[in-house]
């Protein structure tokens, strides 16, 4: 009977340190939601998306310029490196399968991932913006694209290996080439994977900074020149939140929620879409 | 399946054909008997070789349906009776061979009396072989049971007609050979209700799956009650 | 001239890598007829089946020897093997719909054909569908997801797949495995009537079931084809003592 309480006793210590330390990371987490939503909100209004920067002092000021060239920067990025690393993963996991080569870019790809994202943002400084002579939208891009390429190959891969392999074929049977069993089979079979793949892509490059410091650095106006340095929210906010004045901390809390409510926005539409194609029985 | 259909009907159709072609062979044979026909007798004696094809036609069909279709319940007692009732019938055709081989061992028709009781129990041997042939083809347990019922009555015949025949012969020394020749075709004759018997019993194993080859007079209480309209 | 043998297979043997695992194998196919390949598990049936539609080319280190005429040519020495599995079909064991309409899945094979048509594609479709005896479950719903399917129905417009571009010959490999009974019993009656379009190789571990459906059997073991025969002889006399045992039952 003494090792029955024993036992009873131990699993109840072990369920409580669980639970426990969930508490504590949801606490903080919602801790930083509700920070941010408390000091970010009353400065959200039409004057922060319509005004652009103003020199401290002038009254007004607000983040059009650099809510518009992250979405340059962004946008850009996207278009560089989700294909990238969609085909990059299509061919590990197709025609690069039980070839050594593929795997080693796949244990590469790994490494990728976890290289930290100040270091891409030097490197695309060296081989980029020195060469050119400036800071450039462009470096930016290229900068979040190589962070973003692991991430959606590793995602694309392990999703294409998800497929079955009787569904190609039974496509190969019917006198299909390779690359119209990928398109029209495996991509169609796994589309709903690959559409949230992407987005959770670029989701997490969507937040960094540090990148950016030494590629698209900054610029004070709107702009559409890719070629020339851009604005971006998240170096904004660094920028706004390192400096003296009151007005430029409050812009910066905007600019954190904003940011922290669009990814947040963005992931929980992708975990929707996962939740509508499931139910559908597809 | 729809192959195993088609097989089984076509066995039913081959045994169909073959039960006509013995039941013709008994009546032929009979009247050649009775009227002395050699004619007829030879005929008989080559038709035999029709319920013989018939025979080796349902072995090969019967064979290659259990080996390739794997028939259950039902389907597969109906194989295995018609493959037992194709025995019986071949040996029907067999016997009538046997009493038309004695044609020509007759100077003449037989004796009045004698044929009379002859023609009576080769019509009731005849009439039992139809009745469990249909019984067969109409999965008519009742019929079959009642038929089986007749062979007393053949029984009765066959001591009758012997006896007479041994009163003969007793009278017609000179005549023994003729006698012999009868009491054959007595035998034979017999032996054709005992195969009727033997197509009843299969009839009741098709249908319930049960023998009632050693066992008759409880299963048949079973079925038809006790004899006064009460019961199943 | 119409060869009475759609396919001949002359000294077939068969690696991977370095294994061999069929050795010299000699069959005839007939036209129109089903030929059924059973043997233990691992005996070589369902690779000598993949060789027909050179499947085996989708993996590395495989080698043929010998050959395997169809209508004349020889299949295995054909640079393109592409074209030839528009005409030399295969069904597999679990039912495989691609995730699209019912519709487009049976119009896959036409359309790779480059059948573009709308209406031609209508037709055939609808005309594979009736061989696939599966036309009057679908007919409303041509155009819904095709996984919405039972599996037996699945199996069937799998097969109404295969058969939308007319091939010459269906292999089939275990169709049935991975189905109910009923389903099971459906799918072997559609395969005898299919004799009547093209000819059928199908590969089965259920002796019932070849000995059902088939108008030859051929027994395989251990890489060899041991005897290959009519069905009906196949299954009442065999000629060899190991495929009496393996049909009744002593091994495998």
């Amino acid at each position: 009977m003494n090792g029955t309480r024993k036992r009873k006793l131990i699993s109840t210590f072990f369920i409580l340190i669980c639970i426990l330390s969930a508490a504590t990371g949801l606490f903080f987490l919602v801790f930083i939601l509700a920070d941010l939503f408390v000091k970010g909100i009353h400065s959200i209004n039409w004057s922060l998306f319509t005004q652009d920067f103003t020199p401290p002092g002038i009254p007004g000021g607000g983040l059009r310029y650099a809510i518009v060239g992250q979405l340059i920067i962004v946008g850009l990025s996207i278009f560089i490196g989700i294909p990238l690393g969609l085909l990059g993963g299509t061919f590990i996991a197709e025609y690069g399968r039980n070839h050594k080569i593929a795997k080693l870019i796949s244990a590469l790809s790994d490494l990728a991932t976890s290289i930290p994202s100040i270091v891409v943002g030097t490197f695309v400084y060296a081989v980029i913006v020195k060469p050119a002579g400036h800071f450039s939208a462009i470096a930016g891009a290229v900068a979040l694209a190589i962070i973003m390429i692991p991430v959606m190959l590793k995602t694309t891969e392990n999703i294409l290996k998800l497929v079955p392999w009787s569904l190609r074929e039974a496509a190969f049977a019917l006198g299909a080439p390779y690359y119209k069993v990928i398109f029209q089979i495996v991509y169609r079979s796994a589309a709903t994977g690959l559409l949230t793949g992407g987005i959770l892509s670029a989701a997490r490059i969507a937040g960094e900074t540090a990148p950016l410091l030494f590629t698209s650095l900054n610029n004070n106006f709107l702009s559409f020149d890719i070629t020339k340095p851009m604005a971006s929210l998240t170096v904004t906010i660094y920028r706004y939140a390192m400096g003296p004045y009151d007005n430029w901390h409050r812009l910066a809390w905007a600019g954190s929620f904003l940011i922290t409510a669009f990814i947040l926005f963005v992931t929980i539409i992708s975990r929707l879409i996962i939740k509508w194609r499931y139910k559908k029985g597809a | 399946m729809r192959i195993l259909e088609e097989k089984l009907n076509q066995t039913r159709a081959i045994l169909a054909h073959m039960s006509k072609a013995a039941m013709e062979m008994l009546q032929s044979s009979t009247v050649a008997i009775l009227t002395h026909d050699l004619q007829l007798a030879r005929e008989v004696i080559k038709s035999d070789g029709i319920v013989d094809r018939y025979d080796n036609e349902i072995d090969e069909l019967c064979f290659k349906i259990l080996a390739i279709y794997n028939p259950r319940a039902f389907d597969l007692r109906f194989v295995i009776s018609a493959l037992r009732i194709s025995v019986d019938l071949e040996r029907v055709g067999d016997s009538c061979v046997n009493i038309a081989k004695q044609v020509k061992h007759l100077a003449q028709r037989p004796p009045q009396t004698i044929s009379l009781n002859l023609n009576t129990m080769a019509k009731a041997a005849y009439t039992m072989l139809e009745e469990a042939l249909k019984a067969f083809f109409e999965n008519d347990v009742k019929l079959a049971l009642t038929t089986i019922k007749r062979d007393d009555e053949i029984d009765a015949l066959n001591k009758q007609i012997i006896r007479q025949i041994v009163e003969y012969m007793g009278k017609n020394p000179q005549r023994v050979m003729e006698g012999t020749s009868l009491v054959y075709v007595v035998r034979n004759i017999e032996r054709i209700a005992d195969h009727a018997t033997n197509v009843c019993e299969l009839v009741y194993f098709k249908e319930t799956g049960k023998s009632i080859k050693h066992t008759y007079f409880d299963s048949v209480k079973e079925v038809i009650g006790n004899g006064n309209g009460t019961g199943s | 001239m119409h060869d009475k043998y759609i396919l001949r297979v002359k000294s077939l043997n068969f690696y991977y890598g370095t294994k061999q695992v069929l050795f010299d194998i000699n069959m005839d196919i007939e036209r129109n007829k089903v030929t059924a390949l059973i043997g233990p598990s691992g005996c070589g049936k369902t690779t000598f089946l993949r060789c027909f539609n050179r499947m085996h080319d989708l993996y590395r280190a495989n080698r043929y020897e010998g050959s395997i005429l169809y209508n004349g040519k020889d299949i295995l020495k054909l640079k393109d093997s592409i074209e030839l599995r528009s005409r030399i079909g295969m069904v597999f064991q679990t039912p495989t719909p691609f995730p699209m309409s019912i519709f487009d899945n049976v119009a896959y094979g036409l359309k790779l054909k480059g059948i573009k048509n709308r209406a031609q594609l209508k037709e055939r479709v609808e005309d594979a569908l009736i061989k696939a005896a599966l036309w009057n479950e679908v007919r409303d719903r041509l155009h819904s997801p095709a996984t919405g399917l039972s599996g037996g129905q699945q199996q069937r417009l799998v097969i109404a797949r295969a058969l939308a571009v007319e091939p010459d010959v269906l292999l089939f490999d275990e169709p049935t495995s991975a189905l109910d009974p009923i389903a099971t019993a459906k799918i072997e009656e559609l395969i005898v009537e299919l004799k009547k379009f093209t000819t059928i190789i199908i590969v089965t571990h259920n002796m019932q079931q070849a000995a059902r459906v088939s108008d030859y059997t051929a027994f395989f073991y251990m890489g060899r084809l041991i005897e290959m025969g009519k069905t009906d002889d196949f299954f009442t006399r065999p000629k060899k003592k190991e495929t009496e045992d393996y049909i009744t039952g002593k091994f495998g």
